[in-house]
């Protein structure tokens, strides 16, 4: 954007106010025994129209809460105890549901968290849409533009807007007779050759019926060389407007979703996590709303389609107008997608401002802690205790155990030309889900396997576990194969080997207490008598940090990195030589992540561990790996150093995924 | 729009990016909170101060809260009593009728009167609880044992032992409990006993168990801390009865404590057909069938078997649902 055009939306920020001014709200949860619990206290941020906004914090932090209070969607007991919310300068802090109603859809959007349970699986999803465009009496052949959307849309505002009628859609029964037409008139119009080429191409892309309206047709028609009155009277009489299915449609292929038509007859569970969320993009973008919440809109998905949604609906609203409230755990993609950062804490906004200015000078510790913590922002390998010469006696130690390990061989786990072949139900050919991939893993190192879902990095875990046969290929652990042991020589490999799985919430068995838990392995293997294993329970819960008092609780007393914590102790118990981590830090908050990150380092520094760390995430790749995988669709990619892969990706797709860390590019200076 | 700096100023070192003006809207300027308002704790620290609690003891926290368990459960602690020493309520015998008392009201002694043998109505309610209480508490186990043990097998080794078992559970369930029972206890109406049918409802009752049984073990099956253990060493048969099956037991105890009820009422519409219990044996459902007779003149005879009947029905039909909501809160209604 021009710094015109940029001053000019300033400008027209200043003049409109803001959009949404929430002050000193607080919001309750009344539980069980009636005792209020305060969600949200004396909160107060402001977004103007046209504007990003990200509220950043982790779970529980009141960051969800304030945004539904916004919208009026309180879950259960929650209430609006004080303060003030106003929309559009209309106080909406209290008013009745009714209200809202109308509020919601046309002034405000929301884009939920999670695409897998926000969409009713019983509809199609242009059923779904439908409901949002009809719910608010949607008028589907009109595009409904705000006055400032259109003083924002820059070079557009510059064309003639004659009234309602301009904003006419394109509707696809009259497409191929426009087409024809148009490419009549660049032929009288002399233009011939790549030219016309070009132009045809350039209008077989933007004209989606349902999306295009009658002056982009035009202004089309003008810059591809046709006269304007000719460019004119063309779009006056083939763009009379579109269906409900065209609309829809448009709206899905706005949203991003490639041949929408076609899509909008399908249903749910026939997209994956990324079409769903344009899907809810769609949806709530249908009624053009000036608010648009988008909670966590890509938390559960990849990176790189992340990426590609979030650059699309940055697009989207910049065109639209439409001010993003938006809610996430990551700091570094607030700061590179929101002009204005609030960070949230304990129900407490801690910080708030432009959001490089916070990123580079956070002033409260809090949000220090934050920048400090976030893997996209970080640039190197975490250091460890020992190297950090916190402990000078054990760093002895971890030397003489080099040096008995040097009689060994130098790669504990040797992974050779691994295939494994799925039988999909209802085909025929069978599904290769790793196909020839082979590396190794050096003595005391950290390997870490990157790659999206599906890209077959899990299995290879599981084949390096045994928990998998693989239809070709060895596993060697410490120069044996692994396909030859039998139940005996299998236990002692289990012993050596131990797993910390993604899901903290699954991993552990809810029957069982945390000192049966960590002291299952050691039951297994029948070590040592009771009391002996207890002692070395109380050990292992000192050694990841966690107090003695735990042992008699149970996994749903304790947080999602608490468990992770109790996994890994349980993983430890047997003192094993190699860790597989299948994205064992995925599915916590930075902070916690962070923490759990340099537990694992330092547990490697003393006990001189390998791991293979199983990840989909590159930024945390760089604060533990010393050599990294890269794979795709089952096949090795990639491998090499760490610094090597970040400093000097060798293909296309590694790039692609360093490009789409969220955040990696700013600049950081610390304070 | 995504890039602020094109705003920015240059400081006067002329460095971009470390020090910068920028303009900010209203309401949007720099703010950090007092950081004594907002103390800083530890990154993830434990509430140490939160009592500890297991899944049972959660369930007992909202049981014992529940006024639906409270009073079920004092009734069925009644009937338990009542079931265990009869001699507490009643100072007669049950068997010893005068005929001369035959349908005689209510008297001093004898607070429900007398039937048509002349029977004390009153003792023969009390004596009948033990038979109905032990008909259902003992069918119950034996179902849940039975179905529990083949519902496990079928979901945890799948293959063609689940589709084998399935079917065969299928044709069970195809049979309908009550005829299948009048049918079977037909064959031995000149040998009957309490066993006989407690054994009969569980032939033709374990079915229900076991589909729950299997579709909860299928469940805690395909759940990561099998794979967890697994890979610490653990063997298939350890899981199922270490971690599979302890997983499994909400639903089945739910559908245990529901069933119950409907055993006690199987019992006694089987001894109102007369193939039930012998008729020596005292029981709710032979009183009910003896007194239906005169039911026109002395509706109380038949009046005071049939409510012990449905307030112990009732009385486990509300613990049942108490259970379930304690041990599966997803079922729970509002």
């Amino acid at each position: 954007m021009t710094d015109n055009s940029k001053a000019q939306m300033l400008a027209m920020q200043k003049e409109h106010g803001p959009l949404l001014e929430v002050k000193d709200l607080a919001v309750d949860f009344t539980t069980d025994t009636g005792k209020p619990v305060h969600a949200v206290r004396s909160s107060s941020f402001t977004v103007y129209p046209g504007q990003w906004v990200a509220i950043v914090g982790e779970s529980g932090s009141g960051k969800s809460t304030s945004a539904m209070a916004v919208l009026g969607l309180l879950p259960g007991t929650g209430h609006v105890v004080g303060g003030s919310i106003k929309l559009d300068g209309q106080e909406i802090a209290g008013a009745k549901q009714s209200e809202f109603d109308k509020l919601r859809g046309t002034k405000m959007g929301l884009v939920p968290q999670d695409p897998m349970s926000n969409l009713n699986p019983v509809w199609r999803i242009g059923t779904q849409v439908k409901e949002a465009l009809k719910a608010n009496n949607m008028d589907v052949a009109h595009e409904k533009r705000s006055a400032l959307a259109k003083a924002l849309a820059g070079e557009d505002a510059a064309v003639e807007l004659k009234g309602n009628d301009d904003e006419t859609f394109l509707g696809s029964k009259d497409l191929p007779a426009l087409m024809d037409e148009a490419k009549k008139a660049l032929t009288a119009a002399g233009v011939t050759g790549e030219a016309f080429d070009k132009a045809v191409a350039r209008f077989t892309s933007e004209w989606v019926p349902g999306s295009e309206t009658r002056w982009r047709v035009a202004d089309d028609l003008i810059k591809a060389g046709v006269a304007d009155d000719q460019a004119w009277y063309l779009a006056k009489k083939y763009v009379t407007g579109s269906t409900m299915e065209d609309r829809i449609a448009g709206l899905l292929s706005e949203a991003g979703l490639p041949d929408a038509a076609t899509r909008a007859r399908q249903f749910p569970h026939e997209f994956s996590g990324g079409m769903r969320q344009r899907a809810l993009i769609a949806i709530g973008l249908a009624c053009r709303p000036d608010l648009l919440i988008a909670d966590e809109p890509t938390s559960a998905l990849d990176v790189t389609v992340q990426k590609k949604i979030l650059d699309h609906l940055h697009m989207l609203t910049d065109s639209l107008g439409t001010a993003v409230l938006f809610i996430t755990h990551d700091l570094g993609l607030a700061a590179e997608r929101a002009q204005h950062i609030v960070v949230m804490y304990k129900g407490q906004v801690v910080e708030s401002g432009p959001s490089l200015e916070v990123l580079q000078h956070p002033q409260h510790p809090y949000t220090k802690r934050l920048v400090a913590a976030a893997p996209s922002l970080a640039s190197q390998r975490i250091i460890s205790a020992k190297e950090r010469g916190e402990n000078a006696d054990a760093l002895l130690d971890h030397k003489i155990a080099d040096e008995n390990e040097l009689e060994k061989s130098e790669h504990i786990i040797t992974v050779d030309h691994l295939t494994k072949e799925f039988k999909l139900p209802r085909k025929k050919e069978m599904f290769k889900a790793v196909d020839d991939v082979s590396f190794s893993v050096k003595r005391g190192t950290t390997l870490a396997i990157v790659g999206e879902s599906g890209s077959g990095k899990s299995t290879v875990a599981n084949m390096v576990l045994h928990l998998l046969e693989p239809t070709s290929g060895k596993v060697f652990y410490e120069g044996r194969d692994t396909s030859t042991f039998k139940a005996k020589d299998l236990l002692g490999f289990r012993r050596h080997v131990q797993p910390v799985f993604q899901n903290p919430y699954g991993s552990l068995d809810p029957m069982y207490s945390i000192f049966r838990s960590i002291e299952e392995p050691l039951r297994i293997h029948k070590i040592g008598d009771s009391k002996w294993r207890a002692n070395r329970v109380k050990e292992l819960l000192d050694m990841v940090e966690m107090p003695q008092s735990v042992m008699g609780r149970y996994p749903n007393e304790l947080s999602g990195g608490q468990r992770q914590r109790i996994a890994i102790a349980r993983a430890m118990a047997l003192d094993p030589d190699v860790i597989v981590c299948d994205e064992a830090v995925s599915a916590l908050d930075v902070l916690v992540q962070d923490q759990v990150l340099h537990l694992l380092n330092d547990l490697q520094a003393e006990k001189g561990l390998s791991y293979l760390f199983i990840t989909h995430d590159l930024a945390v790749v760089r604060q533990i790996a010393d050599e990294v995988v890269v794979m795709q669709h089952g096949k090795l990619v990639e491998h090499a150093t760490t610094d090597e892969v970040f400093d000097h990706p060798q293909k296309q797709y590694t790039r692609d995924l360093l490009d789409a860390i969220p955040g990696g590019k700013l600049q950081l200076g610390l304070d | 729009m995504t890039n602020n700096t094109t705003e920015n100023e240059l400081n006067e070192s002329g460095e971009p990016g470390t020090e910068y003006f920028m303009e900010t809207l209203p309401g949007q300027d720099r703010y950090v909170a007092p950081i004594e308002e907002t103390p800083l704790q530890d990154v993830d620290s434990v509430d140490e101060s939160a009592p500890a609690t297991s899944m049972w003891a959660d369930a007992w926290r909202t049981l014992r809260r529940n006024p639906l368990f409270i009073i079920s459960g004092l009734v069925i602690i009644f009937i338990i009593v009542v079931a265990l020493a009869p001699g507490l309520f009643t100072k007669q015998d049950p068997n010893a009728c005068d005929l001369a008392n035959s349908l005689s009201p209510a008297e001093s002694g004898h607070p429900f009167g007398f039937d048509l043998q002349g029977c004390d109505v009153y003792t023969r309610v009390v004596y009948g609880t033990r038979t109905s209480l032990s008909v259902g508490v003992f069918s119950t186990l034996m179902v849940v044992l039975i179905g529990t043990l083949i519902g496990a097998i079928a979901g945890f080794c799948g293959g063609w032992i689940d589709a084998v078992l399935s079917r065969i559970t299928d044709i069970f369930f195809a049979l309908p409990m009550l005829l299948g029972a009048i049918v079977v206890l037909q064959m031995f109406k000149s040998s009957k006993s309490i066993w006989k049918v407690v054994l009969v409802l569980a032939l033709f009752g374990w079915v229900g168990v076991c589909r729950i049984a299997r579709s909860a073990v299928l469940e805690a099956k395909n759940l990561e801390f099998n794979t967890a253990s697994t890979a610490l060493g653990s063997t298939p048969m350890r899981n199922l009865f270490r971690h599979i099956l302890p997983n499994s037991l909400a639903p089945i105890i739910v559908i245990g404590t529901t069933s119950l009820a409907s055993y006690i009422v199987a019992e006694a519409t089987l001894s109102f057909l007369g193939v039930g219990l012998p008729t020596t044996t005292v029981s709710w459902g032979g009183d009910i069938s003896s007194a239906q007779t005169n039911l026109q003149t002395d509706p109380l005879v038949l009046f005071y078997p049939s409510a012990a009947l449905a307030i112990t029905v009732l009385a486990f039909i509300m613990m049942g649902d108490a259970v379930k909501d304690a041990l599966d809160p997803k079922s729970r209604t509002a």
